[in-house]
């Protein structure tokens, strides 16, 4: 009776010292695993911030004093493929286009939005170069090509409605990007939603544009979200808010010097030419701000509903309360002392008058 | 003299043969250098041996193979041995055979591809999935089987045990796994049959971490139809070996069988 | 022998019902997230919303569609081929070298092709299933043709019958089951097949339901769909496994199994 109750006895105060020890001392990870889309090279989809980070290695400037090392991942799945390596713990902080975060948040998946990542990102419609249509409108009962899940995917949602179309009124097929450049060229859709990739088929002579955000209400352009899983930041925190520091250091570079952002985005593997038309008229301080503004939280809210509205997702929720955490975000703005950077937007992206 | 003999009765066996496949071949040559098809769509075969001493050379061939054939043996080892197992459980004892049986049977119904969306969901897109992926694909023919195998058992040589009166250890040993180890090994060939093609819809399906499918998906991506081609040809050849491979097994001891009656 | 049944339905019910229940707390306790693994309610309220509007009864009727036509273009080609290589020793000499080497390329290595010449729609998923049904279909039906007894064929000869009565009395029957194992496995081949062609690229069909739902990160419609694809597939192979017994049950009752 003794033996067993000392023994119960050493294996509970063993069990309370383990457990005791993580919710006292905050470790630190020896990764930070990072994810966003990726072209089918494994090369970045999206650059900007990330860009910045890895060509002045923000990362290991901040991080390497604790020999804490990045992982990029680039995930060829894009948004929707960023979702599932957050769902099963494959990385760890994540940047995603507006579809894919709120339908993931939606879906269940826990994740805290600590800082916006990317606006403006343009949805371009190409036809076959011969095509006879010239118009959305044209767009009915025609083939049309889409990545599904990802935020062109929410722009030809919004496009379309425009238009007085709905998605039952075109064939909709989707498959990713590198295919539906393929298909345009071989003329197996009629139509297709992609991004920048545009112009390189244009300038093929493959394809014409027939419809861009560039011009078209801010809400059509997408507005991409970095987020962290919920469990990493509750074991993690000061990490996270160091690397929000150097997401929004990375942000003041990309807003401040658009030659060289524009040229740190050809990793992504587009020429710079694509990039430049692509970029024509944009501000690189809207298309890089980090701060949670009047145009992010409406677009998101917006967002939400049109997706609901739209079947994308289920259940609605409220981003202030259930997702957004700014703490991360203010923290840095303080340290770097950037508080008055970034002019705040408003829903139409304009800078307000301050 | 004996080698000459050979050659020539395999050659006179076979010419019909080498016949069709060099008109094949006259004739891919013919519609590539006549441009009937455009390049893109159908490579030309010098094009295509010079992208395979590429890619051999220059080892992501290696790289790209060896990654895939480790996930098989991974995915293969677990799903086989779990296979194994169970359908030994279920041949030797009927109760285990009642309870497990149904719910066996349903599962298998899904054809191997649906199980794809829900394992990325499950397990991501690293090695992960594709393991589990392999896994189940080897599992079942295992199960099945050996299943078979264990019950087709003659009822005699069962009797004949009883009548001397055989232990369960002795029984296994020297009937039951000898009689069913036809089946047996026809299962792990089908499970190996069936691993590699997984292997490469795995990797098709989750494009990360290198992998021969991966590569076929990346080349076709960016329409390198002659490394597509490439890749194709060391899928069929890879598969060929291990049916071979596995055949000349199975035929060994079939031989053995069939020597004994 | 009704209590016999009765208990072997139990003993088979223990398994399933124990993971359903073990399924549903560990969804209630959030053992796991409800993504990875949505409670089973909300699994059978998704798939009732799915029969209500439609939209599973639409995507099925593509999907099968496809089989279907594939089925049938891969099994008539397949059976021909077959039945030649296994009627002329000289076709199949010319034949069988190539046709194995093709065989091993498993049925993936089509799609970059095939996805180029025929584009992604309807066209490239039909000729597709029907390659993958063609090759087994192709092999079984040889195999039964060369099965037919040596002995068989003398004695018809020997009574002088024609070549069609020949191949009608004599070799067709012999290879019969042969033929309907190939038809078989052609099927389930087929059913797998519409599934990975819609995964790679498709507007609509279970497979792409699918993979939008995973797209979109809805676990639940997944899981239905695995299920719904599971339940087709039986019911498909069971219809088969009738038309079987049907065609074959003399053989069955003569017991020359």
């Amino acid at each position: 009776m003794k033996k067993i109750f000392s023994a119960l006895l050493a294996v509970t105060l063993s069990l309370a010292a383990f457990g005791i020890n993580p919710v006292l001392a905050e470790d630190k990870p020896k990764v930070v695993r990072f994810g966003s889309p990726g072209s089918s090279y494994g090369k970045p989809l999206g650059a900007g911030q990330i860009g910045f980070i890895q060509a002045r290695n923000l990362f290991e400037e901040e991080f390497k004093k604790d020999g804490i090392t990045i992982e990029w991942n680039f995930i060829k799945a894009t948004g929707p493929g960023v979702n599932e390596a957050l769902s099963n713990n494959s990385i760890d902080i994540g940047s995603l286009g507006d579809l894919p975060s709120i339908a993931g948040r939606s879906g269940g998946l826990k994740t805290r939005l600590v800082a916006v990542s990317g606006r403006g990102g343009n949805t371009y419609v190409v036809v076959p170069a011969d095509s006879t249509i010239n118009s959305i409108r044209d767009l009915k009962g025609k083939k049309v090509g889409v990545a599904l899940g990802t935020y062109m995917h929410a722009a030809l949602l919004k496009i379309i409605k425009d238009a007085g179309l709905t998605v039952r009124d075109l064939n909709l097929v989707s498959a990713d990007s590198a295919t539906l450049n393929t298909a345009i060229a071989t003329k197996d859709v009629d139509a297709a939603f992609i991004s920048s990739d545009a112009y390189t088929l244009r300038s093929r002579g493959v394809a014409r544009i027939i419809y861009d955000t560039k011009n078209a209400p801010v809400f059509y352009q997408q507005s991409g979200a970095l987020v962290v899983r919920e469990a990493f930041a509750k074991r993690y925190p000061d990490t996270v808010k160091r690397f929000v520091k150097v997401w929004v250091k990375a942000s003041q570079l990309a807003g401040q010097n658009k030659a060289e952002t524009l040229k740190l985005n050809t990793r992504t593997g587009s020429p710079l030419a694509t990039l430049k038309e692509d970029a024509e008229g944009k501000s690189m301080l809207f298309a890089y701000s980090p701060v949670f503004d009047e145009h992010f939280l409406n677009h998101y809210k917006r967002s939400i509903g049109f997706y609901k509205e739209n079947k994308l997702i289920r259940k609605t929720f409220d981003i202030e309360k259930e997702w957004i955490d700014r703490s991360y975000l203010d923290a840095a703005l303080k340290d770097l002392k950037l508080e008055k950077f970034w002019p705040q937007y408003d829903v139409n992206g304009n800078p307000k008058k301050k | 003299m004996v080698i000459a003999e050979k050659i020539k009765g395999f050659i006179a066996g076979n010419y019909r043969g080498f016949i069709t496949f060099l008109s094949l071949f006259i004739l891919w040559s013919g519609v590539t250098h006549y441009q009937l098809l455009s390049p893109e769509s159908l490579p030309a075969p010098q094009v295509v041996t010079a992208t395979f001493k590429e890619v051999f050379s220059s080892g992501l061939l290696g790289k790209s193979l060896g990654m895939s054939l480790s996930r098989i043996a991974r995915g293969f080892l677990i799903g086989c041995s779990l296979g194994f197992l169970v359908g030994a459980a279920m041949g030797v004892s009927r109760s285990a055979e009642r309870l497990l049986a149904p719910l066996i049977n349903a599962v298998r119904q899904v054809p191997i591809i649906g199980w794809i969306p829900l394992i990325i969901v499950w397990c991501g897109i690293a090695d992960m999935s594709k393991i589990t992926f392999i896994a189940i694909g080897a599992f079942f023919p295992m199960v099945v089987n050996t299943f078979d195998g264990i019950r087709s058992v003659p009822h005699g040589y069962l009797e004949v045990a009883r009548v001397f009166e055989y232990g369960r250890l002795r029984l296994l040993r020297s009937i039951v796994v000898p009689g069913a180890l036809p089946a047996i090994v026809s299962g792990i060939r089908l499970s190996l049959g069936a691993s590699w093609m997984l292997v490469v819809w795995s990797e098709i399906n989750t494009r990360s971490d290198f992998g021969i499918g991966d590569m076929l998906w990346s080349a076709r991506e960016s329409s390198k139809m002659d490394l597509v081609i490439v890749c194709i040809v060391v899928i069929g050849a890879v598969a060929f070996s291990i049916n071979e491979l596995l055949g000349q097994i199975e035929s060994r001891l079939q031989g053995w069988k069939r020597s004994c009656r | 022998m009704k209590l016999e049944q009765l208990k072997n339905l139990t003993f088979a019910l223990i398994i399933p019902l124990v993971l359903l229940i073990a399924w549903d707390v560990a969804t209630r306790l959030e053992l796991v997230s409800a993504q990875l693994l949505p409670p089973p309610r909300m699994l059978f309220e998704s798939w009732l919303e799915m029969q209500r509007n439609g939209e599973l009864r639409d995507n099925m009727e593509v999907s099968l569609l496809r089989v279907v036509l594939g089925f049938l273009l891969g099994a008539g080609v397949g059976f021909l081929l077959g039945a030649a290589m296994g009627v002329w020793r000289e076709v199949e000499l010319y034949l069988s070298p190539l046709f194995n080497c093709v065989r091993q390329v498993p049925i993936v290595g089509w799609l970059p092709f095939l996805i180029l010449w025929l584009g992604i729609d309807e066209l490239f998923k039909v000729v597709f299933i029907a390659v993958g049904t063609l090759i087994p279909v192709s092999v079984k039906t040889l195999e039964g043709i060369k099965g037919v007894p040596a002995s068989y064929l003398e004695v018809a000869r020997v009574f002088r019958f024609g070549w069609a009565r020949t191949l009608r009395t004599v070799i067709i029957p012999c290879a019969l089951p042969s033929i309907v194992t190939g038809l078989r496995l052609g099927l389930s081949e087929a059913w797998m097949l519409v599934v990975g062609a819609e995964l790679v690229a498709a507007s609509a069909g279970i497979g792409n339901v699918m993979t939008i739902a995973r797209r979109l990160f809805q676990t639940d419609v997944v899981l239905v769909g695995v299920i719904v694809i599971a339940v087709t597939g039986y019911l498909m192979d069971r219809l088969l496994g009738l038309l079987e017994l049907r065609l074959l049950g003399w053989r069955r009752a003569n017991g020359a199994h």
